[in-house]
């Protein structure tokens, strides 16, 4: 028998868990508002039905056949994504984006540092230039703003 | 008839304006230029490009520009399906079975061709078709109430989650995720906070775009960090491009067939693509002398399904701009984009903005027009863009998210949304659950809740009303049908997937 995938599970778990939220939630809302039906009916009907399915498929992920483990490299540059969404605030576009090209090609497509380097700065330069003065879009490009 | 065609003469009058054209060009050949990267498929190339839609000056530039990315994209989808068995969508699964093995012969050429060439006749057809059954469709939904709106938002949904391909559970939950999410926000009717937990940015709701371009291109790239490029491309020359004139006679009929069935099955709401495509290549199989030859490079394999499915996506457009109701997960992305250039679709469209209506729709011929003849020249180049490494793509696509999302709303937020969903949308690829119905549902979200609440009202809180009134009524039976068939179905193991050989591209 195969292992099935902890990826379903998580997805499943995530179901689970919304359904109640948005289910209970529902209740705070209320199913009548001044005479007429209230926010919470739809909340309430979905998560009634969703939650059976989440729980269906915690218990049986092997209902979806072509699921596969989650793998570390992902998981990585999904850390490296939060912490540059971080920096963006302080740190403006260009040059958190250049050093994330720069961490993200040699670590995850295992390029020469300097193919990594020329990479990031086109396209950390070229995004900037194409919606910066191109499209005219007030973004800050610099920590001080710019 | 006589008003349809001076309509649509007017609608030429707009759509040939320098601007417009400007924008179905570039449309086109933006959408081809993402689409036709590995793994790019058309809702991705759309989620990706459409920020710099808000750029046009008007809404009707802005739809011209979406739809002609759209058509791009899907030409685009179909020579990596060709070229490299790697489908952009699932429709395109139905390509890869004879165009690949077309490919592998040496007939790529043929096989992109007939790919294009069919795709503009069934676009044509399909257009036509829009342009005499789209007003009828909108003097038939003005009869609709409530009721009948929340049924056929429920049969689309219930039709898009079954029919991904996977199993029909799998859709069911994401259709339902999706209803859930697109409530968050503001209450329209009550003006009641909706499972905002108190964050201000999410009380206008869950930015649909930066959600999209997490969903389907940030989990796309992440997807492919596991496999770094081990895609290859089938051939380095495409060989003789232009049909030979016993290819002319084997597809002609399968695209005749496949305009006629892509339209019909594209008028459904949630009718999709990949049952069109499908429905198909199985008539053409069906109707073949040789049909021991599918599945090893039948050029009506590629000519039915190409046509077909070009055909259901024009089709998609008539529930889309008449009901107010998008029929997949990309006219939804359109959908959405009509709403914050502040037009709202459904049946007064065609009264209040009869431009944005018949300037669409006559852009859909100059748009099918212009890719034909954008991409036989450019189907070399093309090739050569296949070739380039995921490590330039991926860095690529990720900056033009990144920047995309913050220039929605010039809000931090949405780059946070960015990943989120980005990480979500990997989960679910390695869960093989598929997001375009949880997309689809998002954006039904508001239409299902107003009109739910409406018909209760109506019948005085009785639920009875959406089942005793005959369409609503007929329109639920429908969806109970679907929903119990596609169930059964699978259980038997007629599931629509792709072939065994094809499965990993998905």
């Amino acid at each position: 028998m195969t292992r099935a995938p902890s990826s379903v599970r998580v997805s499943a778990a995530g179901f689970v868990l919304l359904a109640l939220t948005f289910g209970f939630g529902s209740f705070q809302l209320g199913f009548r508002h001044e005479g007429v039906p209230g926010p919470g009916l739809l909340p309430l009907l979905t998560s009634v039905i969703l939650l059976p399915v989440g729980v269906r498929l915690l218990l049986r992920p092997s209902l979806l056949p072509g699921a596969g483990p989650v793998r570390a490299a992902p998981l990585l540059a999904l850390a490296l994504l939060a912490v540059y969404g971080a920096a963006l605030p302080y740190g403006g576009f260009v040059a958190p984006t250049f050093v994330v090209l720069v961490v993200w090609v040699v670590a995850f497509h295992r390029r020469p540092l300097m193919h990594a380097i020329v990479l990031a700065l086109l396209l950390s330069a070229g995004a900037a230039a194409l919606f910066r003065p191109l499209l005219g879009v007030p973004m800050p490009l610099w920590p001080w703003g710019g | 008839m006589t008003e349809a065609v001076q309509q649509l003469a007017y609608g030429f009058s707009l759509a040939i304006q320098p601007a417009n054209l400007v924008y179905a060009f570039v449309g086109a050949l933006l959408g081809t230029f993402i689409g036709v990267l590995p793994g790019l498929g058309p809702l991705t190339t759309i989620a990706v490009l459409l920020p710099l839609t808000y750029q046009a000056g008007s809404p009707l530039g802005a739809l011209i520009m979406l739809a002609s990315i759209y058509y791009g994209a899907m030409y685009g989808g179909s020579t990596t399906s060709i070229l490299l068995n790697v489908p952009g969508e699932a429709a395109s699964v139905i390509t890869c079975i004879d165009g690949y093995q077309m490919a592998r012969q040496g007939r790529a050429g043929p096989a992109l061709a007939i790919a294009a060439i069919g795709s503009f006749l069934a676009g044509t057809v399909a257009v036509l078709g829009l342009t005499f059954v789209g007003p009828a469709f909108a003097r038939f939904a003005l009869t609709f109430g409530p009721p009948e709106y929340f049924a056929l938002a429920t049969f689309g949904l219930a039709l898009a989650s079954t029919l991904t391909g996977g199993p029909p559970i799998a859709g069911v939950a994401m259709a339902l995720v999706g209803i859930l999410l697109g409530l968050v926000g503001i209450d329209t009717v009550t003006g009641v906070d909706r499972f905002a937990f108190g964050v201000l940015q999410l009380t206008n709701g869950i930015e649909l775009v930066p959600m999209l371009m997490g969903l389907f291109g940030l989990g796309e790239i992440l997807y492919n960090l596991e496999s770094r490029g081990t895609m290859s491309l089938v051939t380095s020359r495409i060989g003789r491009l232009f049909p030979s004139r016993r290819d002319w006679q084997e597809s002609r009929g399968a695209m005749a067939r496949g305009s006629v069935i892509g339209f019909l099955i594209g008028l459904i709401p949630g009718g999709g693509a990949i049952l069109a495509a499908l429905l198909s290549y199985t008539v053409e199989r069906r109707l073949s002398r040789t049909p021991e030859a599918f599945g090893h490079g039948a050029i009506a394999g590629v000519a039915g399904p190409e046509s077909a499915n070009n055909a259901g996506a024009t089709a998609a457009f008539v529930p889309l701009l008449t009901l107010g109701l998008p029929g997949n997960a990309v006219t939804a992305v359109l959908f959405a984009a009509l709403l914050i250039q502040n037009v709202q679709p459904g049946p007064l469209l065609l009264q209040q903005h009869p431009d944005i209506f018949w300037g669409v729709i006559a852009s859909m011929y100059v748009g099918n027009a212009m890719l034909l003849v954008l991409n036989l020249p450019l189907v070399g180049l093309w090739v050569q863009l296949l070739r380039a490494p995921f490590w330039v793509l991926g860095p690529s696509v990720l900056v033009v998210a990144v920047f995309g999302a913050y220039s929605l709303r010039n809000a931090w937020f949405d780059v946070g949304v960015l990943i989120v969903s980005g990480a979500v949308g990997y989960l679910f690829r390695k869960s093989a659950l598929e997001p375009s119905p949880l997309v689809m549902a998002f954006i039904l979200a508001d239409v299902l809740d107003t009109s739910l609440r409406q018909a209760l009202l109506m019948g005085d809180g009785n639920p009875l009303i959406i089942v005793s009134r005959p369409l609503s009524g007929g329109i639920l039976a429908a969806t109970a049908v679907v929903l119990a068939l596609q169930f059964t179905a699978f259980r038997r193991g007629m599931r629509l997937e792709p072939p065994s050989d094809q499965r990993e591209a998905v």
